[in-house]
């Protein structure tokens, strides 16, 4: 699904593409987001989407310390939603399987956060038919973050994310009928500072250069950079078996 | 989600399976005085199962499965991610009683998410069938096509015929050991977490029900969202805290994985073991720890699965004395037992049950059909686990667990090791005075309030257990002054073994478990001792006035938005009418003084043990029990519970104290109320 072509050059040109079509695309919903009412999907509508600017940071994995416990998950959600805990709200996803072991890479991972990877060149912010998906200047982070009150609901982000990637990270607000994604909780992920086995970790963009695939015609973050595994260490460090020490009496009956 | 109900969906779900009739109760009426989990599970057992005309057996149709959770399930707060069942349990001995079980991982939030608090499943199917809850649309479907097949394998199935490629539906299972009537087959969810302890997997097997397979999309919303983010921040820090919890901490996380069955397995170092093939922790819900853990041995069929404690040692001795060293067999025999649905408990009592039997003649290898030279290998644990699971042979004996199957071929009893109520021995009596009292007062095995006392007074107490010692002879003296206002508290020395405190200590323990870890539903496992408040204490913005459990009951307030337990006392209190209320159901069971016993041969042998002494010093004792002090000790706890010490039967007096006015007449009317004034 996704070719691994590396290139900067690419991404501006996906980059051009996508702002042309991000145009037309906005002329004719915007419309429909107008007729729905939202005063500021019409302001989106009319402004030109500048190049994306890079994120602040990004969400790093270490697969090898995700235990699946979904801390991550059910804080997303309270943060983000209201108190309301849900798992199809959270804006990460950490699929599961428990007759699976191993974070090595000849075999299936068990359980591994998928966090929005804040694309180059996001796929999803270029379907937007109302502009909705912007980069996040005002926190400061670039996240690229949906505005509320301009999103129709027609999960076009959602799609176009799932295409680039088996896991979408953008999810469906069904009861507001609004999609939801990843906002970096503006500067500081919940989800970082909650998961109590450091799978999570906000990496500023002077540290983690993900390189980019294309996908669908789009220039999209290539996944795998995001897995940072360190496995033996970084297991050690957190308690994970190791050598014994243990001094005492053994149990008895 | 019922406006303005927070922490609760507000709907319980009841299937009949008879009739295929699918409804749903509110779960509002219950909260205020039942909380949740084991303090609901009571309630509904109690209105449901009268035994009239006739007695209730484990497997009539009659017999209600009751699944919930409680109001912390499926929130921030740490470790919240168990699951309570209950129903009359085939497993306990000599009569089937109530009793509960719980499991792990994700099965109870995801029911909330689905909409539900919890379900109640009566009847009988006239074939195989498995629920689907996938959030409102409720199904009982064919399951023909997973009746045979193995825990792990009816899962993978399930995920397959929902087309569910990421295996976000959860899925609690019986296996083959169940459908058969093993008493005591578990339920499985995922690969290593199950509720064994109960049988409740034959109960299943007796109701033709296969699996409950549960996918909500909804939400759970909590009343004050971030006072709860605050406490369970709070609780999280508590956790890691470096001053309280130095590495060691973590490494008895690393060790509550997996070195539980080593040490429990002849205390053996298994650690290089371990470390060559383990690889990843696995968490429950919301939980910090993550205390099982997965194994890099495949079994027979190539699948990965986890596990934790003593469910990995139960073959451990065996596979030790024949080849020196722990080996794959350990593990996969495990596996073997898993997949078929056992419960690994069961076995560590059967196991040293058959050999002993067979050591002594009372059994011929030619009565079991098996051959015990071959003991210790992969094979002679597969034949044992599936002659028991299919009821093949002498399987036929030992499926109903090892002291009706002494019952059966009418000896062997003296080798049983079993405490009470046909659950085989895990933490002596003989060490721990309270601990007798459990073994002799609860349901089932006493696991959850052994937890809720001695990860405190034994587990971090410097030199008492492997790898612990974040804690000394003094904060123990501390501790116990603070809790129970004396250092005899902990003193389990020859001469203080009696004392009546003991009573009052195993008291506390069971209301503090019961009422705010099992109903409300935190581990009592995990993160444990930071929920009682002397560890919290030393935080200013959480001192309570008096030493009780404490941060529990913050953050239920917090998770329901309202004052629902005011302070850690309230709390105890709810704990006590959920204890009195099992008590009551007990008693409507037949349950008197004379049932709350132990096995003979705690009186009768010697065993030595490591605990804390005059102070909270740490001494050896070598002892066993004696059955006049002990009786003297069943008094004290009765009195300390305000029951009737002569029937150990709940009064009038102490049951309308924790408003069970309608449980007091209605024992009353039964002929069961104490006569004597207390």
């Amino acid at each position: 699904m996704l070719v691994d072509d590396g290139g900067a050059e690419e991404a501006s040109e996906a980059s051009r593409r996508g702002f042309l079509k991000g145009i037309t695309g906005a002329g004719l919903a915007g419309l429909g987001a107008a007729i729905l009412g939202s005063a500021s999907a019409v302001s989106t509508f009319v402004s030109a989407r500048p190049a994306m600017a890079a994120p602040k940071g990004y969400l790093v994995l270490d697969p090898a310390l995700c235990t699946g416990c979904r801390t991550c998950m059910v804080v997303c959600s309270t943060y983000n939603n209201d108190g309301a805990a849900s798992m199809e709200l959270a804006r990460l996803t950490v699929p599961r399987n428990p007759f699976h072991s191993t974070w090595e890479s000849s075999r299936a991972v068990n359980y591994e956060p998928r966090p929005c990877l804040q694309c180059a060149d996001a796929p999803c912010v270029n379907v937007c038919p109302v502009a909705a998906i912007q980069t996040d200047g005002k926190s400061g982070t670039n996240a690229r973050v949906i505005d509320q009150n301009a999103c129709i609901g027609c999960r076009r982000c959602y799609d176009a994310c799932a295409d680039a990637y088996e896991i979408p990270r953008i999810q469906f607000d069904a009861e507001r009928n609004k999609a939801v994604k990843c906002h970096l909780c503006g500067g500081n992920p919940q989800c970082v500072s909650w998961c109590p086995n450091h799978a999570i970790n906000f990496v500023s963009a002077g540290d983690f250069k993900p390189r980019t695939a294309r996908s669908n015609g789009h220039v999209v973050n290539v996944e795998s950079d995001y897995r940072v595994v360190r496995a033996e260490d970084r297991a050690r460090e957190l308690g994970y078996p190791q050598d014994p020490s243990p001094e005492g009496v053994r149990f008895s009956l | 989600m019922a406006k303005g109900l927070y922490g609760y969906t507000g709907r319980l779900l009841k299937i009949d399976l008879s009739s295929g009739k699918i409804d749903t109760f509110g779960t509002e009426p219950y909260i205020d005085k039942f909380l949740g989990g084991r303090g609901i599970m009571a309630k509904i057992h109690w209105d449901m199962v009268t035994h009239k005309p006739k007695r209730i057996g484990a497997f009539d149709p009659e017999n209600p499965f009751v699944i919930m959770t409680g109001p912390l399930t499926a929130s921030i707060a740490p470790s919240s991610g168990r699951t309570e069942c209950s129903a009359i349990s085939p497993m306990t001995y000599p009569d089937e009683c109530y009793t509960e079980s719980s499991f792990g991982l994700h099965f109870g939030p995801e029911l909330k998410f689905a909409g539900y608090d919890g379900m109640v499943i009566v009847g009988k199917a006239s074939h195989p069938v498995w629920i689907l809850i996938n959030d409102r649309t409720v199904q009982i479907r064919d399951a023909r096509f997973l009746w045979g097949r193995d825990m792990f394998d009816t899962q993978e199935q399930i995920w397959k015929e929902l087309g569910d490629k990421y295996r976000k539906t959860q899925i609690l299972v019986t296996g083959p050991a169940g459908e058969n009537l093993m008493r005591s087959a578990s339920l499985m969810h995922g690969s290593s977490a199950g509720a064994g302890q109960g049988g409740f997997g034959a109960v299943w097997g007796a109701k033709n029900l296969k699996a409950i397979a549960v996918r909500g999309t909804g939400s759970v919303k909590v009343g004050n969202p971030e006072r709860l983010m605050k406490i369970a921040k709070e609780a999280h820090r508590l956790i890691y805290r470096p001053d309280q919890r130095p590495e060691t901490w973590k490494n008895l996380a690393a060790f509550h994985r997996v070195g539980w069955s080593f040490y429990q397995g002849a205390g053996i170092d298994g650690w290089d073991w371990l470390k060559k093939n383990t690889s990843k922790a696995e968490a429950c819900f919301g939980c910090p720890l993550g205390c099982h853990i997965f194994v890099e041995i495949p079994d027979r069929k190539g699948r990965y699965t986890a596990g934790k404690c003593n469910q990995m040692s139960w073959y451990l001795r065996n596979v030790m004395a024949r080849y020196g060293k722990p080996t794959d067999v350990y593990w996969q025999a495990t596996q073997h037992g898993d997949a078929l649905g056992m419960n690994a408990f069961e076995m560590i009592g059967l196991l040293p049950w058959l050999t002993g039997c067979i050591k002594e003649g009372l059994l011929t290898e030619k009565d079991v059909g098996l051959k015990m030279a071959d003991i210790g290998t992969l094979e002679f644990a597969e034949q044992l686990c599936d002659m028991i699971a299919y009821r093949k042979g002498f399987g036929k004996v030992l499926a109903e667990g090892a002291p009706r199957a002494a019952d059966i071929i009418g000896k062997g009893h003296h080798l049983l090791p079993h405490f009470n109520r046909g659950f085989a021995h895990h933490w002596s009596p003989r060490a721990w005075s309270p601990i007798a009292l459990f073994w002799a007062t609860d349901s089932r095995h006493p696991q959850t309030p052994i937890h809720q006392l001695y990860w405190t007074f034994r587990m971090n107490v410097k030199g008492t257990w492997p790898q612990a010692g974040w804690a000394g002879e003094k904060e123990v003296a501390h501790w116990a002054k603070e809790l129970f206002g004396t250092t005899k508290a902990v003193d389990y020395s020859d001469e203080n073994f009696y004392d009546p405190i003991h009573a009052q200590t195993a008291k506390w323990a069971q209301d503090a478990d019961v009422g705010l870890k099992r109903s409300t539903i935190l581990c009592d496992y995990g993160p444990f001792p930071i929920y009682s408040s002397y560890f919290a204490k030393k935080d200013k913005s959480y001192r309570p006035d008096t030493p009780s459990p404490e941060l529990e009951a913050l953050m239920v307030n917090a998770a329901v938005g309202r004052e629902l337990i005011p302070n850690g006392q309230e709390g105890m209190k709810m704990g006590e009418r959920f204890w009195n209320l099992e008590r009551a159901i007990m008693t409507r069971e037949g349950r008197t003084r004379k049932d709350d016993k132990l096995v003979d041969y705690l009186f009768e042998k010697e065993s030595s043990a490591t605990v804390t002494g005059p102070e909270g010093k740490t001494i050896k004792v070598k002892r066993k029990l004696d059955r006049d002090n002990f009786e003297k000790l069943k008094d004290a706890y009765y009195t300390a519970r305000g029951w009737d010490v002569a029937t150990g039967r709940p009064t009038r007096k102490k049951l309308e104290e924790l408003s069970l006015k309608d449980v007091a007449d209605q024992l009353d009317k039964d002929g069961l109320l104490p006569k004597a004034a207390v």
